[in-house]
C-alpha cells in the first residue's frame, strides 16, 4: 500500500497503517485474555497497593506519631508525595488540552495514555491530603456544605481550601476530558464485541453512532474541554505552590513559586509520560504509534521546562543574595551546605543538568537514554520538593527550633503503596480502553484523509 | 483555637516562626474514638488510670485534647475566663490582677507578667512604652502577644573602638 509521505515531515503514525490496522493494533490489547507478562505485573502492582493500605491504617488507627514528623518538621514524606504526584499529574493535560489548542496533530500518539496517568496521578496525590491530617475521619470538614453548625463554612482564606477545590475542579475535568474521547473508542470496541462485553461497552459508549452529528459535537466539546483544562494546567499547580509561598516561612514564602511549580511539574509529568510510555510502547508493540518522533518532541518539552527550572533555581538563590535578608539568605546556604545537602545535589544535578543531556538530537531520539534519564528527572523532581518542604521548616527562624527528619518504614511504605495504585489503576486501563485514542490517531492519518482519496482507491 | 474544628494538617505549626503550636502526635490521652491504641506502659488498665471520672475530677474546665490535634499556650484561657466573669458579676471592668496565668503563679522571680493590652493605664502598656521592650521577630509581623524586655549591660563603650 503506498502512502503520501511529505517531502518536509515525518508521517505522524508508522508504518503505513490504514484504519483497521489501527483498529487491531489498538483495540486488540482490550480483546485477547491478558498474558502472563501482565498477569504478573498486576498481581505485583495489587501487593504493593496492599502494603500502601496497611500502612495508611496504621496510621489512621494509631495517629501521624507513627510518622517521624515533629513539632518543627510538620510535613515531610507526606506532602512532598502530594506535590510530586500532582506535578507528574499536568504532563497529561498540557497534551490532552493546551497540544490541542496549538493543533499539534502528533499528540494524538500520546495523550490518552497521557490523560489516563494524570486521572491515576492526581488520585494518588489526592489520597495524601486526606490521610496526613490528624483526624483523618473529619475531612469532610475541608468541604463546603449546607450544615446545622450555623452554617459553618471551612476557611476560605486557607490556601489548603484552595487545593481543595483546585485539585477537585482539576481531576474533574481531567475525567470528563479523557471520558469524552473515550466516547467513539468504546464504540469501536463496541462494534466487535459480544455478549456482555458488546453490553458494557455500549453502556459506556452512550450510543455513538459515528454519524456526523456526532463528530462535530465531539470536536466543539472537545475544543470546549481543552479552553477550560488550559487554565487548569497553570493554576492548579499554582494553587499549590500557594501552599508555601503565602507562608511567611524563608525558602517557602516567595513569589517565585508559581511559575517555579507550573515548570516543574510539566518537567516532571512529561519525564513520568516517557516512562510511562516507553515500557508500554514496548509490551504493547505500539512503535507506530507512539514513534521516535514523539518521544523527541516530549523530550524538548522536557528540556525547555528543565530550562525554566533551572533558571528558577539560579534566580532564587541571587534574590536571596540581593535581598539582604538574613533568613532568606540561610535558608539558602543551609540547602546547599546544611544537614540535607545531599538532597539539594540530587536536585541540582537532576534537573538542571540532566536535561541538557537533550540538546543532543542521538540522546534525544534513543530509547534506552531517555528512559533512565526520565526516572531521575522524576528522583530529581522528588528532591526538589522534599527540599522546599522539609528542608525549609527544618532550619527556620530560631534555631531553638531546628530538627532532623527521616522517615518511618511507614511513610515509605505508604509511597510506595501509591505506586502500586497508580499501576492497578493503569495496567486496569490497559485492559479496558485502548491505550492510544484510535479516533483521533485515524483522523491525522494523511493516507485516507479526502484530498488522498484518489490517490489511493485502488488499495481500499 | 477551637479544638473540635482542628482536622490536623499542621499547616499552622509550619507556619509559626516561633514554633511554638504542638501537635497530638498520639492517643496520649485516651480520648479518641479508637480504644486499641492506647499505650499501657506498666500493665495498668488505662493510662495513668485517667478515665473519663478521674480526668472530669481533677481540671474540669480544661479540654482534653483528642489525638490529632495541635494546641499551644492559650494564655489560660480558662483563668482569663473566669476573671472576666468575676469583673462582670461585680460591674467592673477587669483588672490585671483579677488574672494570673499558670506560668505566671509559677515563676519565682516573677519573670512572667500578663495583663490587659487594652487598658491604657496598665502594667502591659507601660511595659510596652519601655525602650526595653521587644517583640521576637519582629519583621514577620505575626503580631505576638508575648514581649520580651531586654537585658541592660552596663557595658564600657570605650572598648568597642
Amino acid at each position: 500500500m503506498s502512502s503520501h509521505v511529505s517531502s518536509i515531515r515525518e508521517p505522524l503514525v508508522f508504518g503505513n497503517k490504514s484504519y483497521h490496522n489501527i483498529t487491531e493494533d489498538l483495540v486488540g490489547p482490550t480483546e485477547k485474555t491478558p498474558g502472563k507478562l501482565w498477569l504478573a505485573m498486576f498481581i505485583l502492582a495489587i501487593a504493593v497497593l496492599s502494603m500502601g493500605v496497611y500502612a495508611v491504617t496504621y496510621t489512621v488507627y494509631y495517629g501521624i506519631g507513627a510518622w517521624n514528623l515533629n513539632r518543627t518538621i510538620g510535613w515531610g514524606w507526606d506532602i512532598t508525595n502530594f506535590v510530586w504526584w500532582i506535578g507528574i499529574g499536568h504532563a497529561g493535560t498540557l497534551i490532552s488540552a493546551i497540544l490541542l489548542l496549538f493543533r499539534q496533530r502528533w499528540r494524538t500518539g500520546v495523550n490518552r495514555a497521557a490523560e489516563a496517568m494524570t486521572i491515576f496521578a492526581v488520585m494518588c496525590a489526592a489520597m495524601f491530603p486526606l490521610i496526613h491530617v490528624g483526624r483523618a475521619w473529619d475531612v469532610f470538614f475541608f468541604f463546603p456544605y449546607p450544615n446545622t453548625r450555623g452554617p459553618l463554612w471551612p476557611n476560605f482564606v486557607s490556601p489548603l481550601l484552595w487545593d481543595v477545590f483546585a485539585i477537585s475542579t482539576y481531576f474533574t475535568i481531567s475525567v470528563l476530558f479523557w471520558y469524552t474521547g473515550l466516547v467513539p473508542d468504546f464504540a469501536t470496541i463496541r462494534d466487535r464485541a459480544t455478549g456482555l462485553r458488546k453490553k458494557i461497552y455500549s453502556a459506556l459508549s452512550f450510543g455513538w453512532k459515528g454519524s456526523a452529528k456526532n463528530w462535530q459535537r465531539f470536536e466543539s466539546v472537545s475544543l470546549v474541554l481543552a479552553g477550560l483544562a488550559t487554565p487548569l494546567v497553570l493554576s492548579v499547580h499554582t494553587i499549590v505552590s500557594f501552599d508555601f509561598a503565602t507562608s511567611v516561612i524563608p525558602g517557602w514564602h516567595t513569589t517565585i513559586f508559581p511559575p517555579y511549580f507550573v515548570a516543574g511539574a510539566v518537567f516532571s509529568g512529561f519525564a513520568m509520560v516517557l516512562t510511562l510510555m516507553l515500557i508500554t510502547r514496548k509490551i504493547l508493540h505500539l512503535e507506530d504509534y507512539i514513534t521516535v518522533n514523539h518521544i523527541e518532541s516530549m523530550n524538548k518539552v522536557i528540556l525547555v521546562t528543565g530550562s525554566i527550572v533551572g533558571v528558577a533555581y539560579i534566580t532564587e538563590l541571587a534574590i536571596a543574595w540581593y535581598s539582604g535578608y538574613v533568613y532568606e539568605q540561610f535558608a539558602f546556604l543551609n540547602r546547599a551546605k546544611g544537614i540535607y545537602w545531599w538532597s539539594y545535589f540530587g536536585m541540582m544535578f537532576n534537573n538542571v543538568v540532566i536535561p541538557q543531556f537533550f540538546w543532543s538530537k542521538k540522546i534525544r531520539t534513543n530509547v534506552t537514554w531517555t528512559f533512565f534519564l526520565s526516572i531521575l528527572i522524576n528522583v530529581g523532581m522528588w528532591f526538589e520538593r522534599f527540599v522546599i518542604i522539609s528542608t525549609s521548616i527544618a532550619r527556620d527562624y530560631l534555631p531553638s527550633s531546628w530538627s532532623y527528619y527521616v522517615p518511618t518504614g511507614i511513610e515509605v511504605m505508604i509511597y510506595i503503596g501509591t505506586f502500586g495504585l497508580f499501576f492497578t489503576l493503569f495496567l486496569g486501563f490497559t485492559r479496558v480502553a485502548p491505550v492510544v485514542a484510535i479516533a483521533e490517531v485515524k483522523s491525522i492519518l494523511k493516507e485516507y484523509g479526502d484530498q488522498y482519496l484518489d490517490k489511493t482507491q485502488e488499495n481500499i | 483555637m477551637a479544638y473540635n474544628r482542628c482536622v490536623g494538617t499542621r499547616y499552622c505549626a509550619n507556619n509559626c516562626p516561633f514554633k511554638v503550636r504542638r501537635f497530638n502526635w498520639m492517643d496520649y490521652t485516651t480520648a479518641d474514638l479508637f480504644t486499641g491504641n492506647q499505650v499501657l506502659l506498666n500493665g495498668e488498665s488505662l493510662p495513668y488510670e485517667a478515665d473519663n471520672l478521674t480526668r472530669m475530677v481533677l481540671n474540669p474546665d480544661v479540654t482534653v485534647r483528642v489525638r490529632g490535634v495541635i494546641e499551644k499556650c492559650s494564655f489560660c484561657v480558662q483563668r482569663l475566663q473566669e476573671g472576666k466573669l468575676v469583673a462582670k458579676k461585680e460591674q467592673r471592668r477587669l483588672r490585671d490582677s483579677d488574672v494570673k496565668s499558670a506560668c505566671q503563679t509559677a515563676c519565682p522571680t516573677e519573670a512572667i507578667v500578663m495583663g490587659d493590652l487594652n487598658n491604657k493605664d496598665g502594667e502591659m502598656n507601660k511595659r510596652r512604652q519601655n525602650s526595653l521592650n521587644y517583640i521576637a521577630l519582629e519583621e514577620v509581623d505575626v503580631a505576638s502577644s508575648v514581649m520580651y524586655q531586654t537585658r541592660v549591660n552596663n557595658r564600657d563603650e570605650s572598648l568597642d573602638a
